[in-house]
């Protein structure tokens, strides 16, 4: 079932998945609200109740893919689910570029001082695209290449860094405004934050290169990461691990009110 | 881990046993959950942007692994309160998106929390943006959006990474109101420096409980800490047991560390 | 008593000029710092340096360019110690620029190095999804990965001998500046006993720890001044050494714009004080 398919047969299934997913979409479409949210609820409990037997179910020495491994019954199947899923979600980028074509084709023809951004973004769109479908044909131009290289390498790499650059300039500003020493807790942040800075660093750790080991700055820097903050961020993510169980249960089992499953 | 081990098999239907409980409890009686001040600044920022008539950009962050996630839709279940709060004076409210897979649940959200407080017709497709998957792109494209709308109140939930920064010292620059949720406990420090209230740890997973007071979240809440709860003992028991048969020499500390190791 | 409050209310322009200047004058100046190596930055060398010739090494490869700053020395340090030290790698990433940023370095240091791609290292190209990805790679890696990046089978390639499952990697080196590390140690350092090594952005750091801490890994290479480090240890050129001293630069403007606001905004409230409330 799950062995890949080769010529014309590797055709004949893309061809049908892509029918049946029209089929499917159409159908549900068509349905009622309520009955679609059923729907939605079965097709997330089923996922859920897949992933969370071949979880907990207990496992033997088996052969997976060829491969000796421990599992039950389900575990067969992870890895057809990991070759599938995603799949599932590169459809979904489509979604987001037709959103993004209705929104800025509406600004473009209704045309104000704010549409000359909607133009940018459809000739961004547009060479990046085509750029990039140039520079990967088989045998790509000069041109293709060096076109490529440009808005891939120039223009998009280069505005990346630019945007992750401004950060520094960003939590200077703000480590500045903020570290104000206006109570007690305030000021044991800042010198938290002092000592902290100053063992990241070759010249804060020169700076008290000459005292005993214990009182070298980045000892003391390691000892604040390991010994107080480490536990703290420890029990925050206890917190956050046993919220994120009972936001996700309260999803499969089709308890949480809202619009996605509402009961 | 590949596969749960004993002790996984038996405390994760235990804690969830708890939720599932207090969750059937609290449909049937009040259960309380403290005041989280961060919240409760939600519906001053709405008020403030309700009197200065400009609107609110509310994000739902950039998620964990991308796609549809319970930190992304827990930050929208945000949202949509705050949506449903401000259809109510007519505020408009901006809500830009990252993931293409969030895009259609956001728009069912959003066009929900108008329909219930009767304000269908208040829905705008245009205010639910897709802007990019592109993590620096996005920072760009929102700080750009608060900048452009001269944002009254900025909304920051969800999961961040770098650009947690750019976007909340861009709503600084505009002066405005600034409320940020986040599980990322790297990016905590930024949102204390540059936004007025942040909600931090666990209270990010209480505050649709703590804003909605609906029950099934109020007893998902309360089913939580007493999970925490039986965390906490098993820590301090487990340390006490460890120290005492690691001085003894007795194998019983290994065992207690096999429990939840094999 | 203005020129108080102006130390506390330097206009954000001025603050920016000040860090460009910071950041910059290093590349101009010959100073050179001495570099000390953090025991984090060790224990990341000793895990590879541990390696034998052949092993198979996971490379990765997380980040995109706007980190580049940070993670790009980072991946070059580490794909220089794992070229000396003969290994076997696989560059992966869950970033779309993520196998192109790394192929290129690794394509340099391979000609310095006599790596050879396909025969030393392969690049198995961007994946999606790193939590479905990753548990069913552990399970069947030739089945789930397939192809290299330029879809060609792995069976092709030498460096692919012998690797079935996650069990048969010696380490696996994750560079990042998001947290699919703690992915890698969900499914495949903590359930198959992988070694792991993690490099991330310096503002990652005290989060990173709590695994270090905790011995989920076995060493990590903080930022820039852990590339640094690295770079130390190597004994290669002082590229990177430059950069950390601008980042020495930064923190000292950072450090002492806050004590100045601070000294600026108690000596306001004294004199407010003695002048009765008077500001």
């Amino acid at each position: 079932m799950f062995t890949p398919k080769i010529g014309g047969a590797w055709y004949g299934y893309i061809v049908g998945s892509l029918l049946a997913g029209i089929v499917l979409l159409v159908v549900l479409m068509q349905l009622p609200q309520r009955a679609r949210k059923y729907v939605l609820w079965t097709v997330t409990f089923l996922g859920g109740l897949f992933y969370a037997l071949e979880f907990f179910l207990p496992t033997h020495e088996m052969l997976i893919e060829g491969n000796k491994a421990d599992g039950n019954f389900l575990s067969p199947f992870v890895v057809p689910m990991t070759n599938v899923l995603p799949v599932i979600s590169a459809f979904a980028v489509g979604l987001g570029v037709i959103n993004l074509f209705q929104m800025h084709t509406k600004r473009v023809l209704k045309w104000n001082l704010d549409s000359i951004n909607s133009v940018a973004f459809f000739v961004a769109m547009i060479a990046m695209t085509v750029g990039h479908l140039m520079a990967k044909s088989p045998h790509p131009s000069p041109f293709a290449t060096s076109l490529y290289k440009v808005l891939f390498e120039g223009a998009l790499q280069s505005l990346d860094a630019t945007m992750f650059s401004i950060i520094a300039f960003y939590i200077t500003s703000a480590a500045y405004r903020a570290f104000r020493i206006r109570s007690l807790e305030a000021t044991l942040l800042l010198a938290t934050a002092i000592i902290v800075m100053l063992g990241q660093i070759t010249l804060g750790q020169l700076l008290t290169h000459a005292l005993p080991e214990y009182l070298h700055v980045e000892v003391v820097r390691n000892w604040i990461l390991t010994k107080v903050n480490a536990p703290a961020t420890r029990a925050i993510s206890v917190g956050l691990g046993i919220g994120s169980l009972a936001v996700g249960l309260r999803i499969w089992l089709g308890l949480e009110r809202g619009s996605y499953f509402d009961n | 881990m590949e596969h749960a081990t004993l002790g996984v098999r038996i405390l994760v239907p235990l804690f969830s046993l708890c939720i599932i409980a207090m969750i059937l409890v609290a449909r049937k009686r009040d259960l309380f959950i403290r005041r989280i001040q961060g919240l409760s600044a939600i519906d001053e920022a709405i008020g403030r942007a309700t009197e200065m008539g400009r609107p609110m950009i509310c994000c739902t962050g950039l998620g964990i692994d991308g796609g549809v996630e319970i930190v992304t839709l827990q930050a929208l279940s945000i949202v949509s309160y705050i949506i449903r709060t401000s259809a109510r004076f007519a505020t408009r409210a901006i809500v830009p998106v990252y993931d293409p897979q969030m895009l259609p649940v956001t728009e069912e959200t959003i066009r929900e929390a108008y329909t219930l407080e009767g304000r269908p017709d208040s829905y705008n497709s245009e205010d639910i943006r897709f802007l990019t998957n592109r993590q620096f792109a996005f920072a760009a494209s929102v700080a750009g959006l608060i900048s452009r709308e001269k944002a009254a109140a900025t909304f920051l939930f969800g999961y961040y990474y770098a650009e947690a920064l750019i976007m909340a010292e861009n709503g600084q620059q505009v002066g405005a109101i600034q409320i940020a949720g986040t599980p990322a406990t790297t990016q905590i420090p930024f949102f204390i420096a540059a936004c007025d209230y942040v909600i931090i740890g666990d209270e990010y997973y209480a505050a649709s409980a703590y804003l909605s007071r609906e029950p099934t979240q109020i007893g998902s809440i309360v089913g939580q800490d007493i999970a925490k709860g039986l965390i906490l003992m098993i820590m301090l028991a487990g340390s006490v047991i460890v120290s005492i048969a690691t001085y003894l020499g007795s194998p019983i500390g290994a065992s207690f560390t096999q429990f939840f190791t094999k | 008593m203005k020129a108080l409050r102006f130390l506390q209310t330097v206009d954000r322009r001025v603050i920016y000029v000040l860090l460009m200047l910071s950041v910059t004058a290093p590349f101009f100046l010959s100073i050179r710092l001495p570099m000390m190596v953090s025991p984090a930055t060790q224990a990341f060398y000793n895990a590879i340096d541990a390696l034998q010739p052949g092993d198979f090494v996971l490379f990765s490869s997380d980040w995109e360019a706007g980190t580049r700053g940070e993670n790009g020395p980072q991946t070059e340090a580490a794909l220089t110690h794992l070229m000396r030290k003969k290994c076997r790698f696989a560059i992966i990433s869950f970033q779309p620029q993520g196998p192109k940023l790394a192929q290129d370095i690794a394509e340099r240091l391979g000609k310095e190095y006599d790596s050879v791609e396909g025969r030393d290292w392969i690049n198995w190209g961007y994946k999606v999804d790193a939590k479905n990805y990753l548990k069913g790679f552990v399970r069947d890696i030739p089945g789930v990965v397939k192809t290299n990046n330029k879809t060609e089978p792995l069976e092709k390639f030498p460096v692919m001998r012998g690797i079935k499952t996650a069990s048969d990697i010696k380490l696996l080196v994750s560079i990042t500046p998001s947290n699919v590390y703690q992915t890698y140690i969900q499914f495949v350092a903590g359930p198959l006993k992988v070694p792991m090594v993690v490099a991330p952005t310096s503002v990652m750091v005290p989060e990173v720890f709590n695994y270090l801490d905790s011995k989920q890994i076995l060493g990590m290479m903080p930022g820039l001044p852990g590339a640094g480090e690295y770079e130390g240890l190597l004994k290669t050129n002082t590229k990177v050494t430059r950069f950390a001293n601008s980042a020495s630069f930064a923190h000292v403007l950072i450090i002492f714009l806050i004590v100045m606001g601070n000294i600026a905004m108690v000596m306001e409230r004294r004199q407010s004080a003695r002048s009765g409330g008077q500001a």
